[in-house]
């Protein structure tokens, strides 16, 4: 009876409703299970768009140990078909409600920035000290370059900017020191797209005046771009864009420059060896960037024998070296260069093993310089 | 199991609802029995044994009432005390020991159990029953299986509403029939709390959870606007627990007592009291404040009362000296209250919504000390500026869906809405309480750590 009357509330209250009642609600609690099963039945190990592997359910189930809640949550959370699609609309529904800067990249006009740089400026600087140290007395260079979202501080709303504006005074300090090469200024002044918009990375452009800035500082002379073969790549996606979630992106054209004069790339511990440093079938794999170098190396050394000088130079560096390397092809017969977060063993140990060492650089964005433990544990 | 997690949204509770539908009634309760005791195994295997203990003991200590014609008092005492030893072990072992340290000096070595989840909630539950059939309010249920039913019901078994057995027991007697149409209001429901839960509490917990991380840098805009996020999340939080559980009820047959009423548009802190946790409230009342003489004692004896009751019921939030203060703080507000405010002239002549805003002000403290947070009294005042440029930020990004949130909490009743809206809505919101778990996962109840 109470359940009639509470049926004709509603009712009258709501109008007739789009469904009947059986249909409604057999209907949902069917779609909600096929979800479910279709969870559990079709699964993949790995997410191209997110860039990671897939949770999936342990082989094993202790009783003492339970996690097999969490795991099987895990399992449905990754799993559930359609979770792009929800994820995109998620992210939409948190933009338009106006958080965008609490995605995991922020969406400015048509670019994804990375969140502004946040640390404690004094390890910055003692892991600059170290660095320095570590070259002992063969001349050494730091390239860190302003970051995206500073560029574009002046056209963000007054909060955004102001944080924005805290990641300058960030980079100024860290920067101080005069072996920095100075990049700012060139990089405001500029009028060309110096990094990707969907895309952390620079682009060529940004890549070839860090380049520039660097042979003033090292007193040598850039080598033109047409000693360069330049190629295309599109559309390309980088990780701001599918960390932000958000569905829509203008596409970037990756451009890649590879001397055209002869060079070898060898990896070590790696069964890597080339005469090219662009590899064109990555551009069509989930990490488009891995055009570069196929990807991020621990050690790799690149020999380039037509190069003006017999000098070897060590490059220590993140990801933001792998497009600038083949510039500096041009210069240095002998480039190695070493990631922190892939090698096995010390810097220390890197440039033991080059034997002798002309000049050192270290290339570095703001946020591993700043932020990057790997780094302090590669110095030990 | 949480019910905005995937496997419960996604296989336990489409799962159980439809076999519960198609299943003949004889074997309904059986089955609802079987689903609660998985529902509650799921978190944690061995914590079911806890309840099994409760149910045991409830089942068996009321029997005995039936047996023993005297000392029954000292039966129910002993009872009571069985019942709240869990309690206190797994809850307030822990603050006692470190209270005791901080008093003495002298520390008892022991771990910090974890807590069980819904243990304050179906400890409560098994005592109404105990202490009602020792009042003959109530009769003896002697079917194990229905009073298992009525302790362990899984869609008000770890967050409440506290239900008594004597709202219970007709329903456990002779379930009613459930129609489409009572699974269709019931889902609905189910479906508003899992909104509320989901788009706005983890919301609101979010920029709660960055002022708190941010402190002192916060500043006093932070604080406050952090505040005010923590008085919503704590809201829709509980209340949408208590609609998913209702929700779920209904679409099983069952009808639980309300556990809110719009608690944030009351007039006075009386008022607030009669609109939040309804069901806790009620339950002090009926069993420890009535008890104690109530009302019907002389003014300074009532305000011991009320005091009791009060500080017990922050007791019953936590375990830790906050949570006692803010009981304490309610306490003394509501008898000054009672005897200064409520009925004066001058109260009555104040405009509603001022009434309301001082309300929700008195509320809002209220919250600051059961957030347990030393650092926000120095950043509510200015003590540390105004607003980092961090802070600022996270506060433009929050503030459209705090005001929706005060929008929601303040404003009159929402179910005057447009038809079309109305109809419309469930779908949506059940794509974006989906798009938003998919996205970022579920935080678990804050009313689980009660």
């Amino acid at each position: 009876m109470g359940a009639k009357v509470n049926g004709n509330q509603k009712q009258s209250r709501g109008g007739k409703p789009l469904l009947p009642d059986r249909a409604a609600v057999f209907g949902g609690l069917l779609l909600l299970l096929a979800l479910g099963v279709c969870a559990l039945c079709f699964r993949q190990d790995f997410s191209d768009w997110e860039r990671r592997m897939l949770s999936g359910l342990p082989e094993t189930i202790s009783l003492s140990r339970w996690t097999f809640h969490d795991d099987l949550e895990d399992e449905l959370s990754d799993q559930v078909p359609g979770r792009r699609l929800l994820v995109n609309l998620y992210a939409e529904a948190q933009k338009l409600t106006g958080r965008a800067q609490q995605l995991d990249a922020w969406p400015q006009g048509d670019d994804f920035l990375e969140k502004p740089v946040t640390g404690r400026q004094q390890t910055a600087l003692r892991r600059v000290e170290q660095l320095k140290a570590l070259a002992g007395d063969i001349p050494c260079h730091f390239l860190t370059p302003p970051t995206h979202g500073m560029l574009l501080s002046g056209q963000m709303p007054a909060p955004v900017r102001q944080v924005y504006e805290q990641e300058e005074e960030l980079y100024g300090l860290v920067t101080e020191d005069p072996a920095f090469v100075p990049l700012r200024q060139a990089f405001s002044e500029a009028r060309t797209q110096l990094y990707y918009r969907t895309d952390h990375h620079w682009t060529l452009e940004g890549a070839y005046l860090a380049y520039r800035a660097f042979c003033g500082a090292a007193g040598q002379t850039p080598a033109d771009r047409s000693r360069f073969r330049e190629t295309r790549y599109s559309p390309f996606y980088g990780t701001t864009y599918s960390r932000s979630g958000l569905p829509f992106a203008r596409a970037d054209t990756l451009v890649c420059a590879e001397p055209d004069f002869s060079v070898t790339l060898t990896v070590q511990g790696k069964d890597l060896r080339a005469d090219h440093l662009i590899f064109p079938e990555e551009a069509a794999t989930y990490d488009g960037y891995a055009v570069y170098l196929k990807g991020n190396h621990g050690v790799l050394e690149i020999l380039s024998p037509e190069a003006e000088s017999g000098e070897t130079l060590v490059v220590f560096k993140d990801s933001y070296a792998n497009c600038l390397l083949p510039f500096l092809t041009a210069h240095y017969r002998r480039i190695i260069a070493a990631d922190a977060r892939y090698m096995e063993g010390s810097f220390r140990d890197v440039l033991t093993g080059a034997g002798r060492v002309d000049r050192v650089l270290f290339l570095y964005s703001l946020d591993s310089l700043v932020n990057d433990t790997a780094i302090t544990r590669k110095l030990r | 199991m949480v019910f905005c997690s995937f496997t419960f949204l996604l296989l336990f509770m489409p799962l159980v609802l439809l076999i519960h539908r198609v299943l003949p009634d004889g074997w309904k309760r059986p089955f609802l029995f079987a689903a609660s005791l998985l529902f509650y195994a799921w978190g944690n295997p061995v914590w079911v044994l806890l309840l099994l203990y409760v149910m045991v003991l409830d089942y068996l200590g009321a029997l005995l009432f039936a047996k023993e014609a005297f000392r029954k008092k000292i039966v129910l005492a002993v009872l009571v005390a069985l019942n709240l030893l869990p309690l206190l072990y797994f809850k307030y072992s822990a603050f006692l020991r470190d209270s005791v340290y901080s008093l003495t000096g002298y520390y008892l070595e022991m771990s910090t159990p974890m807590l069980p989840a819904g243990i304050s909630f179906f400890t409560f539950q098994g005592l109404s029953y105990l202490i009602d059939v020792y009042r003959g309010k109530v009769r003896l249920q002697r079917s194990f299986l229905l009073f298992g039913l009525y302790l362990s019901l899984f869609p008000q078994l770890v967050a409440g509403p506290i239900v008594r057995y004597a709202d219970l027991e007709k329903q456990l007697l002779a379930p009613p029939r459930v129609t489409d149409g009572d699974m269709r209001a019931g889902l609905r429901r189910f479906l508003i709390g899992l909104s509320k839960k989901v788009l706005l509490a983890d919301v609101m917990g979010q920029f709660w959870g960055k002022m708190n991380a941010s402190f002192p840098s916060a500043g006093a805009v932070g604080a406050w606007l952090g505040l005010a996020a923590f008085s919503f999340q704590i809201f829709f939080d509980f209340s949408g627990y208590s609609d998913m559980a209702l929700g779920l009820g209904r679409a099983m047959g069952f009808t639980f007592c309300e556990n809110f009423d719009r608690p944030y548009r009351a007039l006075s802190l009386t008022d607030f009291w009669h609109r939040w946790h309804m069901s806790l409230t009620g339950w002090f009342k009926e069993y420890v404040y009535i008890p104690l003489g109530g009302s019907h004692v002389r003014p300074w004896r009532r305000d011991v009362n009320i005091m009791i009751v009060w500080a017990l019921t922050g007791l019953w939030h936590g375990a830790g000296w906050h949570f006692v203060l803010w009981g304490v703080y309610f306490g003394v507000l509501l008898i000054l209250e009672k005897r200064f405010v409520l009925g004066s002239a001058w109260q009555e002549r104040l405009p509603k919504a001022l009434r309301q805003g001082l309300t929700y002000l008195v509320v809002l403290l209220g919250w600051g000390i059961f957030s347990g947070k030393g650092e926000l009294w120095g950043a509510l005042i200015g003590r540390q500026g105004l607003c980092s440029p961090q802070a600022l930020l996270d506060c433009a990004n929050f503030l459209p869906m705090l005001v929706l949130c005060g929008l929601i909490s303040f404003l009159p009743d929402l179910r005057k809405t447009p038809s079309l809206i109305r109809r419309l809505a469930p779908p949506v919101l059940a794509v974006l309480c989906l798009a938003a778990l998919a996205s970022q996962g579920y935080a678990p109840f804050v009313y689980f750590q009660f």
